[in-house]
């Protein structure tokens, strides 16, 4: 049976830390908790008592449930018997009775909140003391309040909006009655079902121009109070409400507090600039820079609401400018594509492009150029180089004015990096077409556009043509340096690839003539189809001429070739895969006895180890198969194969054989990596040990194995005390490297009983 | 538990983090970020080892890769990287694993047999209990991580709060269950009359137990993350995987 969390109900894992509700655990860190001054422990609650032994305390109520706690207290819903209205029902936890200051301060949040009677205020009906308690009966607000509804979701800029000018008027209301709330938060911001705000828990509430008590008490929320309120409580006044509700604000449209570094929200997210100022108004440190009233704050933000799409106004920047359209693009100038560089690396030219009602801009590295609507002369779309793009691709040519001068920029809007040309020259022609379409309603009429051809198009430079021939011939040169067969012969994949080879290095030259030939046309339908035609006909002739003439020269490569001997078949694997389930014991004797006094397994072990060996190969093989495993894990298992046929056969020469071609294999791959540095010397001297190990069993010559491991048992020794030294090694493995080196020591020393009584720790 | 680091950063109590003082170490063989990370890696070597086993290895394997991985983690310069990302230690070492699974791996496992000098020695026997223990078979590997990531990370807070009442045991076990209490359901009364102290007492000694449980939190989050403003967010990260769990 599992346990539950009392808190949340959800079951409790079976690694619950001290028994505890990870998730009650967690959410602990976040909650925002009341301040209440002069108390360690914050608000006093006393256990929720059942609705029916609170009956008895209450008989004009009917109690429904149990709702929660609100800021000083525990919440019921019930309902008035005489009058039939549901209301809420707080009490002040009993024990608190006797608490003169808790006592005072209920009295006045009831008799404050008793003056106020607004729509969005949460009213007092009644509060009195009955069997012990404290308590106020209030308006029972069906709905949520705004912490609860932050959490189920993000609100609208417009939604957030709407909620701050009840709420300004409510308290502007309590304000004129002399009511400073105190602690404006989400969590005392209700909603109901049809949308009304309401504040609720004046539970702070200081009366202004009442006696300030003895103790300058600080309450309220940290962050939501205002900076006057954290230093001295008296010092807040009605202007600490318009911060913290400034900060409310802040929160509803950015999801964020504001934090050390005040940053304007239309920075975070995408809401109308002059929301920013509102904001950054109400958030001032010093009271007298706020609004200094709450109606005026509300004045302002309805200002917005109500006006929201604003025609431009004569200063440019204060206007919203509305987006079209956003995406990536890469520039150039018709100038840099005609350059060998400019057509290189064009790639490297990416930036985000920009749309909106008044302009177009593209940002790159944090440099941003706007161009104007107004100020574009021509609009029009042309083609690539065929070098760079053979597939055809278009561009938008863009012709404008700019501090006297005109230019000129090619832009390529894309999407991700894989398409049909069709699919890239579609979006191409929808920016085309919205840029047009926006300079038209800007300055009402539509820019020149130039037809393709006349575009002056740079042609294919020659450079890059040059270069990408220059990269064919090493590269077809070294795929057939790299992929030899092991006869030395050539087959006819070779005449393929070949082939293909030659007609890419010839492929430019055609296509760099062709667009020689028709400079920058925009692909028209029946053009398109001729060109194709054309293109592939050319390439047809050329790969077939490539294959011709490559499958010449491989026949005469061949007949003057004679195949070469065949090598040792060498895999290339490091170590064979030990198949740990079965005898382990036996592999570790293995590692510390001289060949010759090795237990040699039994037939059955043998063959067991032989058909997991080729399970495992099998395995490895399928996993490779889908790239799943690299190629040196296939070997890997081959050569356990290998190993496991050797041994069943109880041939211990061909034993030796394979482990020596491992070995040596190994020792290639890891020298390798060595040169490059990617490997210790550690590793490389590891490797190099276990050749001459192998080397050594296979001549049957056990004096040298042992001589070996002792030089290899010192050699990890040292090591091991360096490290020792700088503590980058446990105790227990630098005694595991002493005892294993005195093995050897005593193993070379020839004394044979030694194994057995030395152990390691 | 309190570590003092002589970085050479300025003297803000951020910097002493664990975390921030590794990736702050240009040199990595500095006794302070080498001790900082291997308590990391102490602390947080189960939810890799989780990662691995839900990615199909066997227990075996799991243990040496994840032996190896801290091993190799400790020796080379998967740090350099790190410290160009400034990311937080819990993405970084999933990060650095997929990479060694994908590139060392098979290298590294010779490390077992040749003797490799393990720098780091992590009870991973004990790991395969607790992950036969833990059901999650939906989970992805990485989902796992997540949990058992934030799962450890509470454990640490939890054995330090522990810790902390040493000699006042009862106490403890009696108040930790205000920890995950509604705060308007706890029974002061009856933790007081078990303690033998007055209610206000009790009162105030839960409020200090919630309040340490939370600085312990957020000092450990702070541990795996590389400044202050990462904090918070990773804070209600932690959280919302938690509410998962």
């Amino acid at each position: 049976m599992k346990d539950k969390c009392p808190r949340c109900g959800a079951a409790l894992p079976a690694n619950a830390p001290e028994g505890l509700c990870p998730r009650c655990l967690g959410a602990l860190n976040l909650a925002t908790e009341t301040v209440l001054p002069g108390e360690q422990p914050a608000a006093a609650q006393a256990p929720p008592l059942a609705p029916a032994e609170l009956a008895q305390h209450f008989p004009q109520l009917e109690i429904i449930e149990f709702l929660g706690r609100g800021g000083m207290g525990v919440v019921y819903k019930a309902r008035q018997k005489s009058l039939n209205r549901l209301v809420a029902l707080k009490l002040l936890a009993p024990e608190r009775v006797q608490d003169a200051r808790f006592a005072e301060r209920f009295a006045r949040e009831a008799q404050a909140l008793a003056q106020l009677n607004h729509q969005n205020i949460v009213t007092i009906y009644d509060f009195g003391q009955a069997g012990g308690f404290y308590f106020l009966l209030m308006e029972f607000v069906d709905g949520v309040n705004l912490r609860q509804l932050l959490a189920t979701r993000k609100l609208e800029p417009a939604e957030a909006l709407a909620i701050v000018p009840p709420v300004c008027e409510a308290l502007q209301y309590a304000h004129d009655h002399g009511i400073v709330h105190c602690d404006i938060k989400p969590e005392n911001l209700l909603l109901d079902k049809n949308g009304r705000a309401k504040i609720a828990d004046f539970g702070i509430a200081r009366i202004l121009g009442a006696a300030p008590s003895q103790t300058a008490e600080i309450a309220g929320t940290p962050q939501y109070m205002a900076p006057e309120q954290q230093v001295e409580a008296q010092k807040a006044d009605h202007r600490s409400d318009i911060y913290s509700l400034g900060v409310v604000l802040y929160e509803l449209l950015t999801g964020e507090l504001p934090g050390d570094k005040l940053q304007a929200p239309s920075r975070k997210v995408l809401i109308d600039v002059r929301l920013d100022e509102i904001v950054l108004r109400a958030l001032q440190k010093t009271p007298e820079l706020r609004y200094q009233t709450a109606a005026e704050f509300r004045t302002q933000v309805e200002t917005v609401l109500n006006d929201p799409g604003a025609p431009p106004r004569p200063r440019a920047e204060n206007a919203p400018p509305r987006m079209i359209k956003v995406g990536m693009t890469t520039v150039t100038t018709p100038e840099r594509l005609g350059t060998f560089a400019g057509q290189l690396f064009h790639y490297r030219t990416r930036s985000h492009l920009m749309l909106d009602d008044r302009q177009l801009s593209f940002s790159r590295a944090g440099a941003m150029t706007n161009i104007p609507l107004s100020a574009i002369r021509d609009l029009s779309l042309g083609r690539y180089p065929r070098i760079m793009n053979p597939a055809g691709i278009n561009f938008i040519s863009v012709t404008y004015d700019q501090d006297g001068e005109t230019k000129r920029l090619f832009l390529t809007p894309y999407e991700g990096f894989f398409g049909f040309p069709s699919q890239f020259n579609a979006l191409i022609r929808e920016w085309f077409d919205e840029i047009q379409a926006a300079i038209v309603s800007t300055t009402g009429h539509a820019p020149h556009t130039t037809p393709a051809e006349e575009l002056g198009v740079p042609s294919s430079s020659i450079g890059l043509l040059a270069l990408f021939a220059a990269l064919m011939v090493p590269g077809g040169l070294a795929a057939i340096v790299l992929l030899r067969a092991s006869d030395g012969k050539l087959g006819w994949p070779w005449v393929i690839m070949l082939g293909i080879v030659a007609a890419g290095l010839l492929l430019p030259f055609a296509l760099a003539l062709l667009g020689q030939r028709r400079r920058g046309n925009v692909a028209q339908p029946s053009q398109t189809r001729t060109a194709v035609v054309v293109v592939l006909t050319i390439v047809g002739t050329i790969v077939g001429l490539g294959i011709l003439m490559s499958w010449l020269a491989i026949t005469v490569y061949n007949s003057r070739r004679v195949p070469a001997p065949q090598p040792a078949q060498r895999l290339e694997a490091p170590q064979p895969v030990e198949v740990r389930e079965v005898a382990p014991l036996e592999a570790k004797k293995r590692d510390v006895l001289p060949p010759a006094m090795i237990v040699e397994p039994s037939k059955e072990v043998a063959a067991v180890r032989l058909s997991q060996a080729e399970a495992e190969l099998d395995r490895v093989t399928k996993l490779q198969a889908e790239n799943l495993v690299s190629e040196e894990m296939v070997n890997q298992a081959r050569f356990a194969v290998e190993l496991a046929k050797a041994e069943l056969a109880g041939d211990s020469t061909q034993v030796a054989k394979v482990k020596l071609n491992q070995a040596e294999l190994e020792l290639d791959r890891i020298s390798k990596l060595h040169t490059e540095k990617l490997v210790s010397d550690q590793e490389m001297n590891r490797a190099r040990f276990t050749v001459e190990l192998r080397r050594a069993e296979l001549a049957g010559d056990r004096a040298k194995v042992a001589r070996v491991q002792l030089t290899q048992a010192e050699e990890e020794f040292r090591h091991a005390s360096k490290l020792r030294e700088q503590n980058l090694i446990s105790e227990s493995e630098y005694n595991q490297k002493k005892t294993e080196l005195e093995l050897r020591r005593a193993l070379a020393e020839g004394l044979s009983n030694t194994p057995d009584k030395i152990k390691g720790p | 538990m309190s570590e003092c680091f002589e970085s050479t950063q300025a003297p803000s109590l951020f910097a002493a983090t664990r975390w921030s003082v590794v990736l702050a170490a240009r040199d990595k063989t500095s006794p302070d970020s080498a001790a900082a990370l291997e308590a990391l890696c102490r602390t947080y070597w189960y939810p890799l080892y989780a990662f691995v086993r839900r990615q199909g290895r066997s227990s075996h394997d799991a243990q040496d890769l994840t032996q190896g991985f801290f091993a190799r983690l400790l020796e080379k310069d998967y740090l350099q990287a790190a410290a160009r990302e400034k990311g937080r230690f819990r993405t970084f070492l999933r990060v650095a694993l997929k990479r060694f699974m994908a590139n060392e791996w098979d290298r590294a496992r010779r490390l077992k047999r040749g003797g490799g000098t393990l720098a780091i020695s992590l009870d991973t026997s004990t790991g395969e209990e607790r992950y036969r223990s833990e059901l999650s078979d939906t989970l992805s590997p990485d989902r796992i991580y997540e949990q058992r990531w934030a799962m450890a990370l509470l454990e640490q807070v939890m054995a330090r709060l522990r810790a902390e009442h040493t000699g006042k045991e009862a106490e403890f076990d009696q108040m930790k269950g205000a920890l995950t209490a509604d705060r308007g359901a706890i029974a002061y009364g009856e933790i007081a009359t078990a303690l033998g102290m007055t209610e206000g007492a009790a009162r105030v000694a839960v409020h200090r137990l919630r309040k340490r449980f939370r600085e312990l939190f957020r000092a450990a989050v702070a541990d795996t993350v590389s400044g202050p403003e990462e904090v918070e967010d990773e804070l209600r990260y932690l959280a919302g995987v938690l509410s998962g769990v």
